[in-house]
């Protein structure tokens, strides 16, 4: 309709998640899982058309960010995008998503959207969707039949689909415990300073002195979903990370993406940039006294 | 003598260019302020319009009954309700399209009980169109084959403009250099916070009360009433509190009657309000220019000839924005001495959107070009014959008493102390120097520091028969005063102006000063808020109404005290002896004193300022304004040559004032001026498609937050403007125009390139750095 | 369409309402409750001109928030900070140095500002525009809003008034 008159739909407010997973069951894709919104309320606003609006606002047990030096960091479905920022422990073990979290949009869009939003999306500009898979991790999904893990390197699909099938409810992520020397980083690239991404890029690398054991490098805003760049991975993977690999590296990044034309910006520009960005963001994570932006 | 003046003794002090707040800050800011947003009257509609969404095309058919059939709906309209309605600067808008122009075209509109029922009902009209090819620029629009947009301009031929001075052959043959160059100036549009509202309701004699967001109430109703086919002494034009205006709302636009004439049919109040996405697709635009301009020079430096051939996209209708050659030309023939002029710009219909009037009005769009010659020539003529690059800006640069070809009377000019002051402030010379000489090094990020200049009038701009202003001034019992005055406050900060001045006169506090200025049943004309003049014109009719009252007061006084009313003063709400400020009388004694008496003797007054400025003609040849004034801004860059992104990291400013009024006031226009022509410069940009707006979004139209604007050093010359109110000119127009050539000057002092075609986004920027690399190679 | 019965503290008022299910908070605050000092700017969460104060000092964009999720809640507008016929030190701030034009982006901007002193009551001048990117200005080119926190900053920690002027 418009940004002043959304459409007509029903909003349920489960008080469990085992109302929650009912509701799905019974509505599947009639219903869409409100947690932020403010991805979900803008697109109701505009092309999107649902009967039934599913509430997390009083489901308990969803809300827990906790980090175990031995099992990793969890994430819940109403953990906003404020939260993660506010956490000393993703400050200072996933430096990239902490990064990502602290440019993501504006400060009062940062104190309702949640990750798993975030992920679920399923954007190509999604900024902590791109730390996250640079990291790593795994989507505990439930539904009437009980649980699944869906690790996010299976998860998303094409640009706004992902593997959650219509009677899932996202209950939570799970990050793995960061590896030994692991550094990792977030970078991107915008038209003023709030903004969605005209590019971004993350990485995370497993160092041991000068050289990278094992390196994930995703980039967004390059292609349907974000990507994974497996030739600079493999690059870097058992080298030193000099600056002549970085030049090399930066050469080869454009070989691994497929950029558009949008509003944001051009094909042309993004495959230009790309390489100096993920150059950027290596450092990034090399240098962490630099990491905040 | 009574006995609270003995002894009392009041020294004389000034308020002028003092701080002064802004008197309406407090309820803004606990929200109090009701904007016209925010208005409902009792049995109000809510008015909604079916925009076309498509440019061009004929309607086969609408279909209004499902609509009509919705519960709630009161009334939906066609052209064929409004069939002989006009509107627009040569008539050739209405307010309902029989066939569709472009995107925004109104088609159908909507009165139902509330905004979401008639969002609804305009999903159930549906209309049949038949699509036309269509024109998308004005070089398509001229061409032999291009489809006519408007039946009564064949050729697509809009506005013209024309102006000549001088033999131009003659003066190319006598230029050492000439600068050639094509200056592609992109939309822009306004972004007003507070969307486009407006609330119409008739009462039971036909008289029509508009709540309006205008900035022009007077000649509003002019332009309004054949669009509703009544009287314009039948309009009354009511201006509540509006979230921002810079020239959006100096027409009448076709939501306005829409809401009239939903209002008249249906009987009760109906009030129109823009989402939006609407706000951007509707609007006003700056208008877009493409501008061939040659300059000359002689190897000494002197400017030998300016020619400007200017073709404009006039869009599918004709409202303000193909009107600014007015000032484009002045900037042609004003900008430095030039003696040569030639001077031509053409409007070319098309599909596209249409352009209005925008803070800067022409010059934003002329300046990005003369401003980058400017320095094309001192870049020359600093590596060629080595000459100081302010050293040849001085020597074209107007003196006061000087006359431009356009016979633009320069009285006060002080741009030479503009130049230097700012060069020195910036330490330009060594800065551009030192950022020359690095721009060939290696290394990935370059500094920049670029100079820009302009001029614009700053006393009014005599397009209209009248540039006047008139003011009433009236003084209660307790010496509280009220000041009616034509001019519209749309945030800019006339209401601390005028009681600033007021209460200069009158020896009041500001705070005792109240401003009326929102109703055109009370006010006297006015001829709007443009052209840089409220401070100059309605200040000047506040100083003036305040001296007779202050006059008036002190013939009284002067009676009772015995002495000449030359002798006498107001101060701190007290006459008072001028020559040691003894206390006479407690002013709102004396105005008691005056009124309570035999034959009463109130304080009403009145004043109409008519500036002395000569009517533009269609030649062009008058002294248009009552002054003019100029800026020169001196910004520093750091550009990423890997990324082509550009920071502003300082901006040092000089600009003629005039005299300060209010310093508060002056430094928070410059800065909010200076915004505008930033984002024009680097972000903000309107994507059309075959005239289709790709990103009507603040999501996707970038203009600049916090983070985005540089340090900004300001210096006020203070020229002392003999016509001016205390001296001051007009001045916010100017921070707008310079900003962006003085970023474009500073990118290529960092780069080596020049940016004809803003903006100069990271994607412009890099591939132009690319290409350079690929040449230099 | 369903509708929803919830009550709202605002501005420290309790207050029922029964609003359907697609109602914003952004207008139930205006067009339900009257709080007009709440405005649309945008309707996307991009310009800030809805920001309003929930629970205490976390600011969310009213018009990207549905009501019916929001029982219980307490929120602050800018109507409600004043306290004694006093104005909130920000809002003074404000009103003393110029930061306010037309005004329409003044609520959400003072609130915004409220919550960015509360969690840092000393802020550097990139962190206040860091923190001040949601909240577009299109009059000032915000250089007095800045200077106008700043103030507002030396206000509330020079006298140790707690954020919300309690």
């Amino acid at each position: 309709m418009s940004s002043r008159v959304m459409r007509d739909f029903d909003l349920l407010l489960p008080e469990s998640i085992e109302e929650t997973i009912a509701l799905l069951a019974r509505h599947k894709d009639k219903s869409a899982v409100l947690a932020g919104g403010t991805d979900l309320l803008v697109a109701l606003k505009f092309d999107y058309s649902i009967d039934n609006v599913i509430s997390l606002a009083l489901v308990p047990g969803l809300d827990e960010l906790d980090f175990d030096p031995a099992r990793g960091l969890t994430i819940g479905a109403k953990v906003t995008i404020a939260d993660v920022l506010r956490s000393q422990d993703v400050k200072d073990n996933y430096p990239a998503l902490w990064q990502a979290a602290q440019v993501f949009a504006t400060p009062q869009l940062r104190n309702t959207a949640t990750v798993l939003g975030n992920i679920l999306r399923a954007s190509p500009a999604g900024d902590c969707s791109a730390a996250l898979y640079a990291t790593g991790g795994s989507l505990l999904l439930k539904n009437a039949k009980g649980c699944r893990n869906i690790d996010l390197d299976d998860f998303w699909i094409s640009y706004g689909v992902t593997a959650r099938c219509v009677d899932e409810l996202a209950i939570s992520l799970h990050v793995p415990v960061p590896a030994q020397g692991e550094k990792s980083a977030f970078r991107r690239m915008t038209r003023t300073t709030e903004d969605l991404s005209k590019i971004n890029a993350a990485v995370c690398l497993q160092m041991a002195g000068e050289t990278c054991h094992k390196a994930r490098v995703v980039m967004g805003c390059v292609g349907p979903t974000l990507l994974r760049l497996p030739k600079v991975e493999k690059m870097l993977a058992g080298a030193a990370v000099t600056p002549e690999l970085l030049r090399d590296i930066s050469n080869v990044v454009i070989s691994e993406i497929a950029p558009i034309d949008d509003q944001r910006s051009s094909a042309e520009y993004r495959n230009k940039v790309a390489g100096v960005l993920v150059k950027r963001v290596i450092e990034a994570a090399l240098n962490a006294k630099e990491n905040d932006q | 003598m009574a006995e609270d003046v003995a002894f009392k003794h009041i020294e004389k002090t000034s308020l002028i260019g003092k701080r002064i707040k802004k008197p309406d800050a407090p309820a803004k800011a606990i929200g109090k302020t009701r904007y016209i947003n925010d208005m409902v009257l009792p049995q109000m509609l809510y008015g909604k319009i079916l925009h076309a969404g498509r440019p061009h095309a004929e309607i086969i058919s609408i279909d209004t009954s499902e609509a009509e059939k919705l519960a709630g709906v009161h009334l939906v309209i066609t052209a064929k309700d409004t069939p002989d309605l006009k509107l627009g600067f040569v008539k050739d808008n209405a307010p309902l399209k029989s066939k569709v122009l472009c995107e925004r075209d109104e088609v159908a509109a909507v009165a139902a009980e509330s905004e979401a029922i008639a969002a609804a009902a305009i999903k159930l009209i549906k209309v049949s169109y038949k699509d036309l090819p269509g024109v998308f620029s004005a070089k398509d629009g001229l061409k032999k084959d291009a489809p006519q947009i408007q039946e009564n301009f064949p050729g697509n031929k809009s506005l013209k403009f024309k102006f000549k001075h001088g033999d131009l052959a003659e003066a190319e043959a006598g230029s050492d250099i000439i600068l050639d160059h094509v200056f592609n100036v992109h939309y822009v549009t306004h972004c007003c916070m507070g969307t486009s509202c407006a609330i119409a309701d008739f009462d039971h004699n036909g008289k029509l009360t508009i709540y309006s967001q205008t900035q022009y109430p007077y000649n509003y109703k002019m332009d309004l009433a054949p669009a509703l086919g009544i009287d314009p002494g039948d309009i009354r034009v009511i201006q509540p509190t509006t979230g921002g205006s810079f020239g959006a709302k100096l027409d009448v636009y076709p939501y306005e009657p829409v809401a009239a004439i939903l209002a008249q049919k249906t009987g009760r109040p109906v009030k129109v309000l823009f989402d939006r996405e609407e706000e951007f697709i509707n609007s006003p635009t700056r208008q877009p220019a493409a501008i061939h301009l040659r300059t000359g020079c002689t190897s000494d430096g002197i400017l030998t000839f300016r020619s400007a051939d200017v073709l404009m996209d006039n869009g599918a209708y004709t409202s303000w924005g193909p009107t600014v050659p007015v000032i484009m030309m002045r900037t042609v023939s004003g900008h430095y001495r030039v003696p040569v002029i030639d001077f031509k710009a053409q409007a070319v219909y098309s599909n596209n959107a249409y352009a209005g009037s925008f803070r800067g009005y022409g010059n934003v769009q002329m300046t990005y070009a003369t401003a980058q010659h400017m320095d094309m020539f001192a870049e020359e003529l600093s590596e060629k014959h080595g000459m100081d690059p302010i050293e040849f800006h001085l020597k074209n640069a107007q003196k006061s008493g000087e006359v431009t070809p356009q016979k633009s009377y320069l009285r006060e000019c002080v741009l030479a102390e503009c130049l230097t002051t700012a060069a020195a402030a910036s330490d330009y010379v060594n800065k551009h120097k030192t950022y020359t000489e690095a721009c060939t090094e290696e290394g990935r990020y370059k500094r920049g520091i670029g100079l820009a200049s302009s001029i614009h009038n700053a006393g009014g701009a005599k397009i209209h028969k009248s540039d006047g202003c008139g003011t009433i001034l009236k003084m209660d019992d307790y010496a509280r005063v009220t000041v009616i005055t034509g001019a519209s406050e749309i945030g800019q900060g006339i209401d601390a102006v005028i009681s600033q001045i007021v209460s200069e006169e009158l020896g009041v506090p500001p705070e005792h000063v109240t401003l009326v200025n929102n109703d055109s049943d009370i006010g006297p004309w006015d001829v709007g808020v443009h052209a840089s003049r409220t401070t100059f014109i309605a200040g000047n009719g506040a100083k003036r109404a305040a001296i007779k009252a202050k006059k008036q007061i002190l013939a009284a006084a002067s009676k009772q005290a015995n002495v000449t009313a030359e002798e006498l003063d107001l101060r701190g709400g007290y006459v008072v002896q001028d020559k040691d400020g003894a206390a006479v009388i407690r002013l709102d004694r004396m105005l008691r004193q005056m009124h309570f008496q035999p034959t009463p003797d109130v304080v009403m007054v009145s004043d109409y300022y008519e500036p002395n400025s000569e009517l533009e003609g269609k030649d062009h040849i008058s002294d248009h304004s009552a002054a003019y004034s100029h800026a020169v801004h001196i910004a520093e860059v750091v550009v990423d040559t890997y990324t082509g992104e550009v920071k502003v990291e300082k901006v040092t400013m000089a600009q003629d004032v005039g005299r300060v009024i209010n310093r508060m006031g002056l430094e928070a226009q410059m800065e909010g001026g200076l915004a505008f022509g930033l984002g024009f410069a680097l972000s903000e940009e309107m994507i059309f498609e075959e005239g289709r707006l790709l990103n009507p979004s603040f999501r996707d139209y970038k203009v600049p937050t916090a983070p985005e604007m540089p340090e900004i050093e300001m210096h006020f010359i203070e020229s002392d403007c003999e016509e001016g109110p205390y001296g001051a000119k007009g001045i916010a127009e100017l921070p707008t125009i310079v900003i962006a050539p003085a970023i474009a000057n500073a990118v290529y002092n960092a780069t080596g390139i020049r940016f004809l075609n803003p903006p100069m986004s990271p994607e412009k920027v890099a591939r132009a750095i690319w290409e350079k690399k690929q040449a230099d190679s | 369409m369903k509708k929803h019965a919830i009550t709202l503290t605002v501005n420290g008022e309790e207050r029922d309402l029964i609003v359907p299910s697609n109602r914003t908070l952004l207008d139930a605050l205006r067009d339900d409750l009257g709080y007009t000092d709440t405005k649309y700017g945008c309707g996307t969460g991009e310009c800030g001109a809805c920001t309003i104060l929930v629970d205490g000092m976390t600011t969310i964009n009213g018009c990207l928030t549905l009501a019916a999720t929001m029982n219980g809640k307490s929120i602050t507008t800018a109507a409600g900070l004043a306290r004694n016929g006093h104005l909130h030190p920000v809002q003074e701030a404000f009103i003393e140095n110029d930061a306010i034009q037309c005004g329409f982006c003044t609520p959400g901007m003072v609130l915004k500002t409220i919550s960015l002193l509360d969690e840092n009551p000393r802020p550097t001048e990139a962190e206040i525009r860091h923190g001040l990117e949601g909240n577009i200005c299109r009059c000032t080119g915000y250089t007095k809003i800045v200077e106008a926190v700043q103030d507002a900053s030396r206000r509330i920690t020079g006298s140790n008034v707690s954020a919300i002027g309690e």
